[in-house]
């Protein structure tokens, strides 16, 4: 019974996949159709570069939104990795690969602080993650004194601008941790924990779950993405600004949630979320390209977010309907047993 | 000593250990402490009535802002759209009186699409059963959308509107103390009266009384024959008049529309209403509280400037503010538990 229940929940999973791929393969070649300009080398990389940012903070997103957490800090600790490492190289003229060590053990510890306060007060992580972007957006914006920092080295600027067989490297990056953190997440025990934890934190403790540890550890990986991707805005860009990176927290939640994840934690994939991503990069694009008000694109945006979760509320919703019909088929069939070997009903 | 004298002083007591135990009276010693390290250490410059009204007219937005924060997160809702959603009103009445409509069909416009706004967010997060973050999210991103998209980003100007119109926020309502004279804008008076007569009425009306219940356990609410619905959706069209009240005051007192009005002052609604008591978990919170949370932020905020300090630090340490309430909220409770 227990296999038949996850095929159905499988297949309603891949139904959503294949639906939001075909969306976006739709929305892609119906204006390529419509205009000639979509499926261009130079327009496919704009378009990838434009979200490789969110992209990336979207991943660790997922990880943070299965645990039944979430992360509005990412914002200002990807602006602050950009200040910081421009800081030690252009200010204090670290070297490239210790600066850039330096900045994301920076990133890391401001996760593992997001962690231990979401542990030891026990209040929502939305509350502490909000105090945590709010106070490194001031300390951004106070340390620059609201100006950008420019002036880096070649060997920096390739962490932004470098390519790989013609393919940029932040998208190389994006590609690559999506595919491990994938593999990860699918497969090893550790972050199969998480599904644990979002779907119910207190059975995951009683069965011998280290909850704190975890989640910890998690909001670490959360920040360090960031970082990583704050270090490459800024070689892309050649210059670290403390606006840099402004409600990037929300396109990443939203990505998470195109994807499918449950906002409420214990679902979601680092396939989905990566298709969300490509979802909102489509969108963007499909804006520029078609010379329409790109001011339309967040009424779409906020529009697409909704339909989303409208959605993926339905699919849960029916899971748990199959679920419940399922238990009480087996309730029905346990009785039945009972009654027909004259026990106690 | 009598039983009545025994019993009066025992009320004594009680309402002295409830007084000292409330959050709203450790908020108003601490904007007190603040104001006197302030006085002392910039008399002249902090302690005129210029500066006040100047911090009390600026923090008469976020008051009516956070008041509909801790409206929606009474009943376990959260509200992320108040910023954009007073945006989108303001765009809309300032475009209105721009063509020559009247003042009064303009405002009720802007008010009908705050109210439509908010009857969005209600049926998601109630009906659907959609968490408030995402819907809200959502209502956030499409109501600051709409607003750019209508004026394309551009500043919406009303020359031909009444003048009484651009004039009323600013218009200051005087009294002679001694010699020195007193001006109070309509704008600060408005916001003070709805925030005091809304906060009488949450505190003793029934039917707004009902919304903490509501918070405090839906199923407990609904088991015992309330319309939960009902009373959900409309603390977010509560939510959105105070928003209008808000955009109202914004247009008036600017003279412009702008679909860039209110950016990230919902992150600043939410943080001044967790300060004041309010809690994501629902039930609880109220608009002293709240009115006290935000009066923290504007004088500390004042006080970076006043002090030489660098500016830029102020937005930091509204974090840093919340951070520290949650955290001896937490304290608070550890100790009670154990």
């Amino acid at each position: 019974m227990k296999t038949g229940f996850r095929k159905a929940r499988l297949n309603i999973n891949t139904i959503q996949y294949v639906g939001l791929a075909l969306v976006i393969l739709a929305i892609a070649f119906g204006f390529q159709a419509a205009f000639g300009n979509v499926m261009t080398t130079a327009n496919l990389r704009v378009m990838a570069m434009n979200m490789v940012f969110e992209g990336i903070m979207a991943l660790g997103m997922t990880f943070v939104i299965i645990m039944g957490g979430i992360d509005l800090s990412v914002a200002s600790v990807f602006a602050f990795g950009e200040i910081l490492v421009a800081k030690l190289m252009v200010q204090a003229g670290l070297p490239v690969p210790v600066a850039v060590v330096l900045t994301l053990i920076t990133c890391a510890g401001i996760g593992a602080l997001n962690g231990v306060m979401i542990v030891m007060l026990r209040v929502h992580p939305l509350i502490i993650t909000l105090g945590t972007l709010l106070t490194l957006r001031g300390i951004n914006l106070a340390i620059t004194d609201g100006k950008s920092i420019s002036g880096f080295s070649e060997g920096f600027l390739w962490l932004g601008q470098g390519r790989i067989f013609g393919v940029d490297f932040p998208i190389i990056f994006f590609s690559v941790t999506a595919l491990i953190l994938g593999l990860l997440l699918a497969h090893h025990r550790y972050f199969r924990q998480l599904y644990f934890i979002g779907g119910s934190e207190r059975a995951a403790r009683f069965s011998g779950v280290n909850v704190s540890r975890v989640k910890i550890s998690i909001y670490v990986l959360s920040s360090t993405l960031a970082g990583c991707a704050g270090i490459m805005a800024a070689a892309k860009y050649g210059a670290a600004h403390w606006g840099h990176g402004n409600a990037s927290e929300l396109k990443a939640i939203a990505s998470v949630a195109i994807g499918g994840a449950d906002i409420m934690g214990g679902s979601g994939t680092i396939f989905g979320t990566v298709l969300g991503v490509i979802f909102l990069a489509v969108v963007h694009n499909a804006f520029v390209t078609s010379a329409v008000n790109t001011f339309w694109y967040d009424v779409v945006n906020g529009v697409m977010l909704l339909l989303a979760v409208l959605i993926s509320r339905f699919i849960a919703r029916q899971n748990t309907q199959k679920l419940k019909a399922l238990r009480q088929s087996k309730l029905d069939q346990s009785q039945h047993y009972q009654t027909s070997k004259g026990g106690k009903p | 000593m009598t039983i009545t004298e025994r019993t009066i002083e025992a009320d004594q007591t009680a309402l002295v250990s409830r007084l000292v135990s409330s959050r709203q009276f450790w908020l108003i010693l601490i904007n007190l402490a603040v104001i006197c390290t302030l006085g002392a250490l910039r008399p002249d410059s902090f302690l005129s009535w210029i500066n006040f009204k100047a911090v009390l007219s600026l923090m008469s937005y976020d008051v009516l802002l956070a008041v509909a924060m801790t409206t929606v997160l009474i009943v376990r809702g959260l509200d992320l759209s108040v910023g954009s959603v007073l945006a989108l009103s303001s765009v809309v009445m300032a475009m209105l009186l721009r063509d020559g409509y009247p003042v009064f069909p303009s405002l009720l416009a802007g008010l009908a699409i705050a109210l439509l706004c908010g009857f969005i967010n209600g049926l998601l997060v109630v009906k659907a059963g959609i968490l408030p973050f995402l819907v809200t999210l959502g209502m956030m991103s499409a109501a600051r959308g709409f607003a750019t998209v209508l004026t394309t980003g551009q500043y919406v100007s009303f020359p031909q509107a009444p003048r009484w119109f651009s004039r009323f926020a600013r218009q200051e309502f005087g009294f002679h103390i001694g010699d020195m004279f007193y001006g109070i804008p309509a704008l600060l008076l408005i916001t003070l009266g709805v925030t005091l007569v809304y906060g009488l009425l949450l505190a003793n009306w029934v039917p707004l009384r009902r919304m903490f219940y509501l918070g405090e356990s839906p199923e407990a609410a609904k088991l015992s024959g309330m319309r939960t619905a009902r009373l959900g959706i409309s603390a977010y069209l509560i939510s959105a008049i105070f928003v209008w009240i808000a955009a109202v005051l914004m247009t008036s007192a600017n003279k412009i529309g702008y679909a860039n009005y209110g950016i990230s002052a919902e992150l600043r609604a939410l943080a001044a209403a967790v300060i004041g008591g309010a809690s994501l978990a629902g039930g609880s919170g109220s608009i002293l509280g709240t009115f006290l949370g935000v009066l923290l932020l504007a004088l500390i905020g004042n006080g970076f400037v006043l002090l030489n300090g660098n500016p830029n630090w102020q937005q930091a340490t509204i974090g840093a503010v919340l951070i520290i309430a949650v955290g001896v909220d937490a304290l608070r409770t550890f100790r009670a538990r154990s």
